[in-house]
């Protein structure tokens, strides 16, 4: 019986070894020529705009990872496909973004003077001996930014939780992009 | 080896996909020659519609560019949830495409204790069969359940979602098996009313103990029971919010206030009509500047009776929070208008009365005013009257009241275009665009003129593919002259790129590609989008049809056609009376998307006193490559036809026909067909009188050919107005077809449709009709030959009576007729209409007897009720050339126009 045994051991163990060598020559000789990583509703990303995107991230942030920038397209889309919406002739995905954050968040978005006064009181030792007035502007172009950025957040939420996305990190390969 | 390593290779990586040493290997695309695409993974669509998305089955290298945009056109069609490009280095110039299709589900399997309804559950759930299976949303859908669950009884209850691959042709096929176990049932053991519903609440909630705690009940009841304190004049009740604590629910329940409107003096205006006009129930509260509003409203409506000088004055009283508003009115006299005069202009008055809505002689509405003050001042100005001013209008007491409006106009001076000036069309198009312009120095300036023909400068540009072409018009006005600059911005040609359809899960995509009318690389038009969207919907299997432009790549765009097909067979079914054969009914099963090719299968059953009919139908639109249906049926029929006066049987017959055709639109009005049709009929107990050829009795093959010619400008098939509808049709039957009667029959008509005002139509017809029998036969069978008389044809004569008759009077029809109908349809109101009718026409034994002085004619007068498929009609026909012993008329009821 433990000779049976031994015999089926090493049995299965030549096969997975046949099998092993039969896949690597295979696996080695087909190359992806482009291939989806993600998707939004009906929109694909694709690993050759990944890798574009990741190139030009990298640029600026060295250490930005690859699902990173793929959750910035994925919100960008996300953006874009809302937009459409508003801006049916706009074919330009960075305009479709940009004119819907000035319709549908920037143009929402009001400072109070009280709460520009406040963070002028709060911070007063930052600015040192400059006056409110002075720093009035930058100080409200900065809330507005916050204000900005915390309208986009929660737009974005908003729409992740309505859309049917997937992502596909074991289609992202480690290594240089593979597109010339 | 190598080649033995393929298959399993590939198959692997459908799942895993190449490693990432295989991405660092990766070919250089540009480079890839296709010899050889092969499609691993895919189900729902054929291999060529996938390679065409891809755009691969034109390409002879890889282009990275083209390989993108092509993944993401075919992602689009939106069944892909994975799709991946490969190139075989093994095997140069091997493509392989790997897709993985979304999964679908097919059943939804509930596994419960019985007390929950499946429906319930359903209702409850993301999920439905034939959706696609959103895996992620399994989570959230149990739990959304599990909480349905619980405002339904049942607290405990948990939900358990398994996903099961069905073992079917179909890979992407999943059942989901739903376990609910619902655990304990809440029951609610009394009931308690807090606040002033009191029992009648408790009566409107109708819940007694030993009910389960369904809090969607609950719910429903309380809107309902919100709903009739609306209607009992309550302003802003509130039912709810309710909680069960120790098994006794509590609900509050407070009327609040209410309001009673009262109306005295009032009898040109309904008091439900002026009750309608209060907006308290919709503001939930009663205020002043509400009942001012009320008063206005009900001002309006005594204007538009002609009592201008309605007074309203309300009385409010306001007692335990009842609020009573007496509204108490003098209508006051009705007010008409004498004159309407016009002052400071040359334009014939009588013109400018055509435009107004309110009527010299008719009721005076002074909230038409300002609407007619704007008439005139648009159409001032569409005369080149640029700064024409129309004052408000004078309104004077004309005593016994009447009243005289004088519209005090301004002028100014005419305008005429004295420069005209069209920048930015290219050689190409100049001359076009100067054709479409229509206008030109020296005419008086109009600016709908201006603008339709920068709508027409658009248009060309748009059909010749300049989607993007831009016209805008500046105008000056200077020193009398308008000057009128078009500044064309052509853009660039554009061309019709890849063409996606989606939605299409039955329909094949050849039967919607073969109804586009661009193909690609065509010049792109919006126009040609909307043709296109027109022709899918008259293919009548779907029911939204949508196009959106998915892509745009340099000078192409892709176009998505989106599809929603509707439910493909239908039932229906009917019984009617009808002077003739009495009672009659039928039943029929249709089917329009055979196979997802649009064609259409139906089988009928139609019955009566006199017959027994089954028919089945086939058609399809398209034949031999082209636009032409073709059409084919069968049928069965045992029919008995009796002399109208004396009920006695002229004949009877059992008839099977075979019959197929062709049909082609010749021009946007004119149709042509070609028929082959073969019968074999059964004629038997015919009256003795009634036979005048062998051929009348007995059992007969014929078969023929029909060509026909039709022509149709009707507005309206079933209940035209305006337009001509003309045909012309032969029938020749021979023994070269295999017929057993030999005979040449030919008839024409022309029906003709005058709109003479919006309440009349003059409708005209005209019909003749010849036969002749060749070689052996003399005479052609009674069932060829023609008859006339009836609801259809000579209405003051029972079907089918005129004509030759036997010796005893029976109708032997004939191989010759004319018949002529004049009507003249007059509409009472929108349904119900009246029209009278004079009538001609007769049937000869040949064409040698036709004499028109032995024409018989008719009048009556027809009512009629309107349908979706054309009138019902009740006629009445008197004969005007009565023999003696002829009726004096008859009587015809019936469904649709004479003709």
């Amino acid at each position: 019986m433990k000779l049976a045994d031994k015999g089926q051991k090493r049995r299965t163990a030549l096969l997975f070894i046949v099998l092993v060598l039969l896949f690597i020559p295979c696996v080695v000789s087909a190359a992806v020529l482009d291939r989806v990583v993600a998707f939004v509703g009906s929109d694909a990303i694709m690993l050759s705009e990944l890798r574009a995107n990741v190139a030009r991230a990298r640029a600026v942030v060295p250490d930005i990872t690859d699902m990173e920038v793929l959750n910035t397209m994925i919100n960008r889309k996300l953006l874009a496909v809302e937009a459409k919406k508003y801006f049916p002739e706009e074919n330009d995905e960075d305009a479709l973004v940009r004119d819907y954050m000035d319709l549908k968040i920037r143009a929402l978005v009001t400072i109070p003077e009280k709460d520009i006064r406040d963070y002028y009181n709060k911070n007063k030792t930052n600015f040192g001996n400059v006056g409110f007035e002075q720093v009035r502007g930058q100080i409200e172009k900065l809330l507005e930014e916050k204000e900005v950025n915390r309208r986009l957040r929660d737009q974005i939420q908003d729409l992740r939780a309505r859309a049917w996305i997937k992502t596909f990190p074991d289609a992202i390969p480690a290594g240089p992009p593979a597109l010339k | 080896m190598c080649a033995l390593l393929l298959a399993p290779c590939t198959a692997w990586a459908a799942v895993s996909g190449p490693s990432a040493a295989a991405i660092v290997n990766a070919a250089q695309p540009g480079q890839i020659p296709i010899k050889q695409i092969d499609v691993e993974g895919l189900y729902s669509i054929k291999k060529g519609e996938l390679i065409y998305m891809l755009c691969l089955n034109s390409a002879k290298t890889i282009i990275p560019v083209h390989l993108r945009r092509g993944i993401k056109r075919a992602f689009k069609k939106g069944i892909f949830e994975y799709i991946e490009v490969d190139s075989d280095d093994a095997h140069p110039g091997r493509i392989i495409v790997k897709v993985r299709e979304k999964d679908v589900i097919g059943k939804i399997k509930f596994k419960t204790s019985g007390q929950v309804p499946g429906k319930f559950l359903s209702a409850h759930l993301p999920f439905k069969p034939g959706g696609f299976m959103r895996y992620a949303l399994i989570n959230g859908a149990s739990a959304s359940l599990q909480d349905a669950l619980s405002q339904y009884g049942y607290p405990d209850a948990s939900v358990n979602i398994g996903v099961q691959r069905e073992k079917s042709r179909n890979p992407y096929l999943v059942d989901l098996n739903i376990t609910v176990n619902e655990g304990r049932v809440t029951v609610i053991r009394g009931l308690k009313i807090i606040g002033q519903g009191g029992p009648e609440a408790a009566r409107a909630l109708d819940i007694k103990p030993g009910d389960r705690y369904d809090q969607y009940t609950v719910r429903a009841r309380l809107e309902k029971l919100r709903q009739n304190y609306r209607k009992e004049g309550y302003l802003n009740p509130l039912t709810g919010p309710f909680a069960m604590t120790n098994g006794i629910l509590y609900v509050s329940v407070e009327p609040g206030a209410r309001y009673q409107a009262r109306f005295t003096g009032n009898s040109a205006v309904s008091t439900k009509n002026l009750r309608n006009t209060l907006p308290f129930e919709e503001a939930g509260e009663v205020r002043n500047d509400l009942i001012d509003e009320a008063v206005q409203r009900m001002k309006t409506l005594y204007n538009n009776k002609g009592l201008p000088n309605a007074q309203i004055a309300p009385v409010i009283s306001k007692q335990d929070g009842l609020y009573r508003i007496h509204f108490f009115i003098a209508e006051g006299g009705n007010v008409k208008v004498r004159s309407i005069k016009f002052t400071g202009t040359d334009i014939d008055a009588s013109r400018l009365k055509t435009l107004l809505s309110l009527r010299e002689g008719g009721l005076y509405n002074p909230d038409l005013l300002d609407k007619d003050k704007s008439q005139i001042a648009d159409l001032l100005n569409s005369l080149g009257y640029i700064d024409a001013k129309v004052s408000d209008p004078e309104v004077a007491p004309a005593g016994q009241g009447k009243v005289d409006i004088t519209f005090n106009i301004s002028e100014g001076a005419q305008y005429r275009i004295a420069g005209l000036k069209v920048e930015g069309a290219s050689q190409q198009f100049a001359s076009q665009v100067q054709a479409a312009l229509r206008i030109k120095a020296g005419d008086i300036y109009n600016e709908y003129d201006v603008t339709t023909a920068r709508y027409r400068i658009l248009s060309i540009y748009n059909n010749a593919g300049y989607a993007d072409c831009q016209v805008g018009i500046t105008r000056e006005f200077r020193n009398g002259g308008a000057y009128i600059d078009y500044k064309i911005t052509e853009g660039h040609k554009l061309y019709f790129g890849k063409s996606v359809v989606i939605g299409n899960k039955n329909t094949k995509l050849w039967v919607i590609k073969r109804e586009l009318a661009h193909k690609d690389g065509s010049p792109f038009s919006y126009n040609t989008l909307l043709t296109e969207k027109q022709h899918l919907y008259e293919l009548g299997i779907f029911n939204s049809v949508d196009t959106e432009i998915i892509g745009r790549h340099g000078d192409t765009v892709d176009v998505a056609y989106k599809v929603s097909e509707g439910k493909p067979g239908a039932v229906e079914f009917g019984a009617g009376y009808g002077d003739y054969e009495k009672e009659r009914g039928f039943a029929q099963l249709s089917y329009n998307n055979l196979f997802g090719r649009d064609m259409t299968g139906s089988v009928r059953f139609e019955g009566s006193t006199m017959e027994r009919r089954a028919i089945l139908n086939f058609s399809e639109p398209w034949f031999l490559g082209a636009k032409q249906p073709f059409r084919a049926f069968l049928l069965a029929e045992n029919r008995t036809e009796k002399n109208f006066d004396t009920g006695e049987v002229i004949y009877k017959l059992t008839r099977y026909t075979a019959s197929a055709g062709v049909e082609r639109k010749l021009g946007a009005r004119v149709k042509g067909q070609l028929y082959y049709d073969f019968t074999w009929v059964n004629t038997y107990d015919v009256a003795p009188d009634a036979i005048i050829t062998r051929e009348d009795v007995g059992t007969r093959a014929i078969s023929g050919i029909s060509p026909a010619l039709f022509y149709d400008s009707r507005d309206d098939p079933f209940n035209p107005k305006t337009g001509i509808f003309a045909g012309a049709s032969l029938k020749y039957a021979t023994p070269f077809l295999l017929s057993q009667s030999n005979f040449i029959k030919a008839v024409a008509q022309s029906s003709e449709y005058l709109d003479l005002s919006r309440l009349f139509v003059l409708a005209v017809d005209e019909k003749i009709g010849m036969a002749k029998g060749i070689g052996n036969t003399s005479e052609l069978p009674i069932v060829e030959r023609f008859f006339l008389g009836g609801r259809n044809s000579v209405r003051g004569y029972a079907q089918d009576t005129l004509g030759p008759k036997g010796a005893d009077g029976t109708p032997l029809g004939g191989n010759a007729f004319l018949q002529g109908n004049v009507e003249l349809r007059t509409a009472i109101t929108k349904t119900i209409g009246i029209a009278p009718f004079l009538d001609m026409g007769n049937v000869w034994p040949n064409v040698f007897n036709m004499n028109l002085t032995s024409l018989k004619f008719t009048t009556g007068l027809s009512f009629r009720i309107t349908t979706p498929v054309g009138p019902l009609r009740l006629d009445y026909g008197v004969k005007l050339s009565r023999q003696p012993g002829e009726s004096v008329g008859e009587l015809h009821f019936s469904i649709g126009n004479a003709f």
